[in-house]
């Protein structure tokens, strides 16, 4: 047989054996929905406007539900448009501002405001960013082959060590259902309330909360204002533990937020923190999620 | 378009499905080469697309110029070369100059804006300009040493300046090899066929599986704003030395192979160059195309070994340059050059080959060597370069448990040693090449099956071991 044949035919059986019998339980990922890839290309590339645009960082995009806001009319077409790391500041802020449908009766932009979405780091390195920079090709690739693809999607060796060892690679599972409407609902299972912390510490030890970037964000609510825009501000709930770091090294000074952009025109929403359990000290679960979209869309209907 | 792409997969399935169509006559080969690789640089941008044919036409004139006008063959060497380094220096360099001359009048006293001041297209670097136009230049200075006689087709010329395996990243190809190729053609058979796809996946394997899972924790640890331990610095760099080692010649196989598989044959681009025992060693196996063509255009026409040493630095030094406008770059140059100089002047080679010793730790000095050059070229400036090399030198490399998170996320470790084995895989199988070349061999390999089974898992692998997608690093020289 001739040796390039037989070698096509060797990876093919290799590709599809190991497609088929690759590590899966117990996943440590667990994803439903819209597939991710399709999810994030879509999201940062949205041409739709809507009544109420949701935007921040992960905390967003996990926290709140459009589906559950909308529900306590009259919030009307609301989307979110939460990105990992995304920066209150810069080209996000533009494509959050640019999605809001200046024709709707009550046009709003809801901004979860997050220390971390103040600082250099998320000004540089954004989830919004590297969606918003991929090639024609790639997109097309996540959008409508990245779903056909998963069979053949990288497996992480700790997932290969935890399938021969019999056991999963971390100690909890993530679930995260990906909506048409930009919410992740998601859940650790077990929850580990410390789980965000050691990363949150090591980002934030060297990427501070900047004046500046607050004041760009100031500037943009400003703006949004004078267009008929209203903007809602509010803080993300996070764990005690995640506030108090936040506190410590990032410098994160709420009532200095507060003030600035509502100076600028915001109105600004107290979220009650300890009302909402994270599961990473970061994140909201499900349910909490639910809880809080529907508190905030109660406090913005106001 | 990437080769690590679905688009370029496409591509080439498309190329080689019409390949064996064209082939045989030679204005369809030619035209499905000059065609395709438009297509392929142009996926990048299509404007780049007319870059590349205005310096083909431009050398391509010159080239017949020179032969009509024997006399004025000079003064048209003088001129392609102003067109082929002034779109270079416009390209890559312009930046770079600016930056130097606003700091330099700013500590005059004279603030300048130069380098907001140039056009918004100069500040982006077309795909492997560097490579084409060596390559281009190569064809005039030819044609002027009388040792290539130019083509009269403008398609001929432009299949050579644009052959897409090579065109973004090498090997750089001289114009007296491949124009003359370029008119035959011999379809390869089942043995070389089976050869070239053997490269390109194992060229793949060494991108996708390697260098791209290596990348990030290269990236974490010299990109941390609050820096690195001596330790991480330390790994961080040898696993850089392993990512740019398989990313480039990652690509130079992938480019070898597909040229194979069209039956022509690039020259060999690395010969393992970090089991090299001296600086010159290093030379002569790591980018060799780049290597030789700075030989044979800058050093020797600079009188060779008439000033060994002026001609060295100077070579080293825009070999340096040639790989990006930074001063890092500059001082890689310089370091090599430093190291190839002393190496002569104290006879290192030979000295360490007459002790047993010697002959030991020979290869580990100059991979250490090699490595601290590499901090130049990784790191994001010469300041960052200097803070690295301070770290890395003046405390010793202990293992910091606050950065092992680093080097567990991702498994570099575990790929810098599949690196490592895949490396020493291929360098035997090299060795027992040519010792069955040398013993007048033929025939299939024995291990032909096996060699089969090796290909299917190494394609396997970079199918679900492949790590985060990245563009090659030599794409942006």
């Amino acid at each position: 047989m001739d040796p390039t044949l037989r070698t096509a035919l060797i990876a093919a059986a290799l590709v599809a054996g190991v497609g088929l019998l690759r590590p899966r339980g117990p996943a440590i990922v667990e994803e439903r929905g819209v597939h991710p890839s399709r999810f994030w290309a879509e999201k940062a590339r949205a041409r739709g406007r809507f009544d109420v645009v949701l935007a921040g960082d992960s905390r967003v995009f996990r926290g709140l539900s459009p589906g559950a806001m909308s529900a306590l009319a009259p919030a009307g077409r609301v989307h979110n448009f939460g990105f990992s790391s995304a920066c209150a500041c810069g080209p996000y802020l533009t494509f959050v501002a640019d999605r809001v449908d200046p024709a709707s009766a009550r046009p709003t932009l809801v901004i979860g405001v997050t220390p971390h979405s103040l600082t250099p780091h998320a000004e540089r390195d954004n989830g919004y960013l590297a969606e918003a920079r991929r090639t024609p090709s790639e997109v097309a690739e996540r959008i409508y082959l990245a779903p056909a693809l998963g069979f053949v999607e990288p497996i992480a060796p700790s997932e290969l060590t935890g399938a021969l060892l019999g056991r999963p690679a971390m100690r909890s599972r993530y679930l995260q259902r990906y909506e048409a409407d930009g919410w992740v609902a998601s859940a650790l299972e077990p929850a580990e309330p410390d789980r965000a912390l050691g990363e949150y510490r090591r980002v934030l030890s060297t990427s501070k909360v900047e004046r500046r970037l607050v004041e760009e964000l100031g500037g943009v609510v400003a703006e949004l204002r004078a267009r008929g825009v209203r903007v809602v501000a509010f803080r993300p709930p996070a764990s005690a533990a995640m506030r108090a770091l936040e506190a410590e090294l990032a410098g994160f000074d709420e009532a200095f937020v507060r003030a600035s952009l509502t100076a600028a025109g915001a109105d600004y929403v107290d979220v009650d923190p300890d009302a909402y359990a994270t599961y990473d000290g970061s994140h909201l679960g499900e349910e909490a999620a639910v809880r809080l979209s529907r508190d905030l869309a109660r406090a913005i209907a106001r | 378009m990437l080769f690590n792409s679905l688009a370029f997969f496409v591509f080439a399935a498309a190329f080689f499905a019409l390949w064996p169509l064209a082939a045989p006559r030679p204005r369809p080969r030619l035209a499905l080469i000059a065609a395709a690789s438009l297509v392929f640089y142009g996926f990048w941008d299509p404007r780049y697309v007319v870059l590349l044919v205005g310096t083909g036409i431009c050398d391509f004139t010159f080239g017949l110029a020179m032969e009509r006008a024997p006399r004025a063959k000079t003064p048209l060497l003088a001129a392609s070369l102003v067109v082929n380094l002034g779109t270079l220096f416009a390209f890559k360099y312009s930046g770079f100059a600016a930056r130097v001359a606003d700091g330099g009048l700013a500590a005059l006293g004279k603030p300048t804006h130069l380098a907001d001041a140039l056009p918004a297209m100069l500040r982006v670097l077309p795909p492997g300009i560097s490579f084409y136009t060596f390559q281009s230049m190569s064809y005039t200075i030819d044609v002027h040493q009388g040792r290539l006689k130019p083509t009269r087709s403008f398609l001929h010329f432009l299949a050579f300046i644009s052959m897409f395996p090579q065109l973004v990243a090498g090997p750089i190809v001289r114009a007296r090899d491949l124009l003359p190729a370029l008119l035959t053609h011999r379809a390869p058979d089942a043995g070389v066929r089976f050869g070239a796809v053997s490269l390109v996946a194992f060229g793949f394997f060494k991108k996708v599986v390697v260098a791209d899972n290596l990348a990030a924790t290269v990236e974490a640890v010299y990109g941390a704003p609050q820096g690195a331990s001596s330790f991480a610095y330390w790994m961080a760099t040898v696993m850089f030395a392993m990512q740019i080692y398989c990313d480039f010649s990652g690509y130079s196989d992938i480019a070898r192979g597909l040229a194979r598989l069209m039956g022509y044959e690039f020259p060999q681009n690395f010969d393992h160059p970090y089991a090299a025992r001296s600086m010159r060693d290093f030379w002569r196996s790591w980018h060799m195309s780049l290597s030789s063509w700075f030989r044979d255009y800058v050093y020797l026409p600079l009188g060779g070994r008439e000033h060994p040493t002026r001609n060295l630095w100077i070579t080293m030094l825009l070999s340096g340059l040639w790989h990006g406008a930074s001063f890092t770059f500059l001082a890689w140059g310089a370091w090599h050059a430093l190291l190839v100089t002393v190496e002569r002047a104290a006879r290192l080679p030979e000295r360490a080959a007459r002790s047993s010793v010697g002959r030991v730790v020979a290869a580990p000095v100059v991979f250490v060597a090699v490595c601290v050059g590499w901090v130049f070229f990784r790191a994001s400036s010469l300041p960052h370069a200097l803070r690295v090399l301070r770290v890395m030198t003046t405390s010793v490399p202990v293992v910091d448990l606050t950065e092992v998170a680093i080097l567990r996320a991702g498994w570099p470790l575990f790929f810098l040693a599949v690196g490592v084995v895949a490396e020493w895989i291929a360098r035997a199988a090299d060795a027992r090449a040519a010792d069955a070349r040398a013993a007048g061999a033929t025939g299939a390999p024995r291990s032909l099956a096996l060699r089969s089974v090796g290909v299917a898992v190494m394609v396997a692998a970079c199918v679900f071991l492949r790590g985060p997608g990245n563009a090659f690093i030599y794409f942006q020289f």
